[in-house]
């Protein structure tokens, strides 16, 4: 049996969803045979040091793991300098990289899909990255358990290091004039309506994004990324304390893997499959856009 | 490891002491090397106000290391910088410039050493500056921006990244006669094409215009500080040598304590700050400059 993907899970401040997390991952058929590395990012002010510190304890007590390793940040780097640094360091050593927020719950078989998808294209360069999270309800309909969509997604993904060192993190092919890029937005509404706003919002300065980064490089680099067609991660982190991710979850509402299947059936052929894809796009769409805004209005009003 | 403050300074010996005070407010001005470059007089009327300054300097102490460079002949202030950066190139890969004029905030060398560590790799990055006069929107996340253009005012760069600028401006008739790259150059202010045609035409005697010109040859970028760490207090007298009249950067220092700076790792580009920057050097700021130097000429 080959090597398999050690996991680095990324945490800050949000207690009880670290332990939902590291409960239902330790869970996985293959947790005891994997590596576990763990970044703690560091307090932004001395409020957050006392849960920091009852975070940093806690972890110093899990178990169910090949090994643990826990790297605590002295100061707040932030989520984008945090997965940039912690991947960067991990790959360097192990050549692929398993990556987890603590907002996530993963089913039992997501180390098993990971793995499989991270050996079985590990030498075909159009596979950008993979993806433990699916936001399509799919009905199977082929033999296949996964499918390529041209966008990555951060919840429980994966990528190898040739991959990964190829990404331009300071984004030095954009010129740097007063109209900034008009063209690159719209470029990315192919990946999804939500982008254009992403970047824009980043490069103002008005948020930090890695993510958006990351897809951009991907855009440039025309990689697929795989998903499963029934999720093996579910987000649980659209609270007040989210960092991004704030509002409801009903857009992202989707069916976590149950079954207790091992091993998958992946395509052999790198091809975007376009009737996901277009799903995808109309979920993103400005339509839906609005009206989940105006079910999300809705909720918290009811809710007052 | 620190890296050194380059002072320059003329005949000014007040200013230069509260500008030397405000450095040795800084934690980290005990860590650093100060290279001080004295112009030497024009005529013999300044002549008593150099020798004084020179006798202050030598009775300097507060920091690692103070080297002292005389210089036997004027050689202007824009030579007296450029060949004193020049020649600390030479012995540092980085350095942060002051000039005697300027008072800075305590935070002011520890914002500098840390952009600088920050920015290093960063091609495109080759200035930063710990002077700023825009209103940073709330919004706003990190405590720099960038503009493609630098700023004199305490500054700050890297040795290898400066070594080819063009400071004599060989290029000079091809800028006098196109417009379209005059009109080009003035993206960031409408004074850089004037200020820079004076240049030129040894008009006056501006050197960070020249600086300013290769950043716009080559794309390149300044880092700004979202807080001001530094003021100029050489305005409104009648010894300054470039900066006559009512100052239009008047700004508050900002004296807080910072301990950390959140810096981006990519080029960000907002477009308020970048049009409040702007604005500054627009025509109506200038008219109001124009029409106080005339009032205090009058007076």
């Amino acid at each position: 049996m080959k090597k398999l993907s050690p996991i680095v899970l990324f945490t800050y401040l949000r207690f009880e969803k670290l332990q939902q997390t590291i409960t239902e991952l330790s869970k996985n058929f293959l947790a005891s045979n994997s590596d576990l590395i763990i970044y703690s990012d560091g307090p932004k002010n001395s409020q957050d040091q006392k849960k920091i510190n009852q975070i940093r304890t806690y972890l110093k007590t899990v178990e169910g793991f090949k090994s643990i390793v826990i790297h605590e940040s002295p100061f707040n780097l932030g989520l984008s300098k945090s997965i940039i640094f912690g991947v960067s360091e991990t790959i360097k050593k192990y050549k692929k990289v398993i990556v987890l927020e603590d907002d996530l719950i993963v089913s039992r078989n997501f180390l098993c899909f990971m793995n499989e998808a991270i050996d079985k294209y590990i030498n075909i360069k159009e596979v950008y990255s993979i993806s433990g999270y699916s936001i399509l309800k799919i009905n199977k309909v082929d033999s296949f358990d996964g499918y390529f969509l041209n966008r990555s997604w951060s919840w429980g993904w994966a990528i190898w290091e040739d991959r990964w060192d190829l990404i331009d993190w300071q984004l030095k092919f954009l010129k740097i004039s007063n109209n900034f890029n008009k063209k690159l937005p719209q470029k990315l509404n192919t990946m999804g309506d939500d982008l254009p706003r992403m970047f824009n919002s980043c490069f103002e300065g008005y948020s930090d994004s890695w993510y958006i980064r990351f897809l951009i490089n991907q855009y440039q680099m025309n990689g697929l990324t795989i998903y499963p067609i029934i999720s093996k991660v579910l987000n649980n982190g659209f609270d007040e304390f989210a960092t991004h991710n704030k509002g409801l979850d009903i857009r992202f509402k989707t069916q976590l893997d149950k079954s207790y299947s091992q091993s998958f059936i992946l395509p052999e052929k790198i091809k975007i499959n376009h009737q996901f894809q277009n799903q995808l796009l109309v979920k993103f769409n400005f339509k839906n856009r609005l009206i989940n805004k105006l079910k999300e209005i809705f909720y918290h009003v009811k809710i007052d | 490891m620190y890296s050194p403050i380059i002072l320059f300074c003329y005949r000014r010996l007040d200013t230069l002491q509260s500008c030397i005070e405000s450095l040795q407010s800084c934690l980290e001005a005990k860590f650093s090397d100060l290279i001080v470059f004295s112009d030497a007089a024009v005529n013999d009327e300044v002549k008593l106000n150099v020798c004084q300054v020179r006798d202050y300097l030598t009775q300097l102490t507060g920091f690692k290391s103070v080297t002292l460079n005389f210089r036997d002949v004027n050689f202007g202030v824009d030579y007296n910088i450029i060949r004193g950066i020049q020649d600390v190139s030479k012995d540092y890969k980085q350095f942060i410039v002051v000039e005697d004029d300027l008072n800075v905030a305590p935070s002011f060398l520890r914002f500098m050493n840390e952009a600088l560590l920050f920015y290093e790799k960063f091609d495109k990055i080759i200035t930063i500056s710990g002077f700023n006069y825009v209103n940073i929107p709330e919004k706003y996340i990190w405590d720099c921006y960038f503009v493609g253009r630098t700023n004199p005012w305490g500054w700050a760069t890297w040795s290898e990244k400066i070594k080819n600028v063009d400071w004599e401006l060989a290029i000079n008739d091809f800028f006098l006669t196109n417009k379209s790259e005059q009109r080009a150059f003035n993206r960031l202010g409408k004074d850089m094409s004037p200020m820079l045609i004076k240049v030129i035409k040894k008009e006056i005697r501006t050197w960070d215009i020249r600086l300013d010109y290769f950043l716009f040859k080559h794309g390149l970028i300044t880092v700004y500080s979202c807080k001001n760490f530094v003021i100029n207090k050489g305005f409104n007298r009648n010894d300054a040598t470039n900066t006559l009249g009512y100052n239009r950067y008047n700004v508050f220092l900002n004296n807080s304590e910072c301990s950390f700076f959140r810096f981006p790792d990519f080029i960000t580009i907002n477009k308020l700050i970048l049009k409040r920057y702007i604005f500054k050097n627009s025509y109506i700021n200038r008219f109001k400059t124009y029409f106080f130097k005339i009032l205090s000429i009058n007076n």
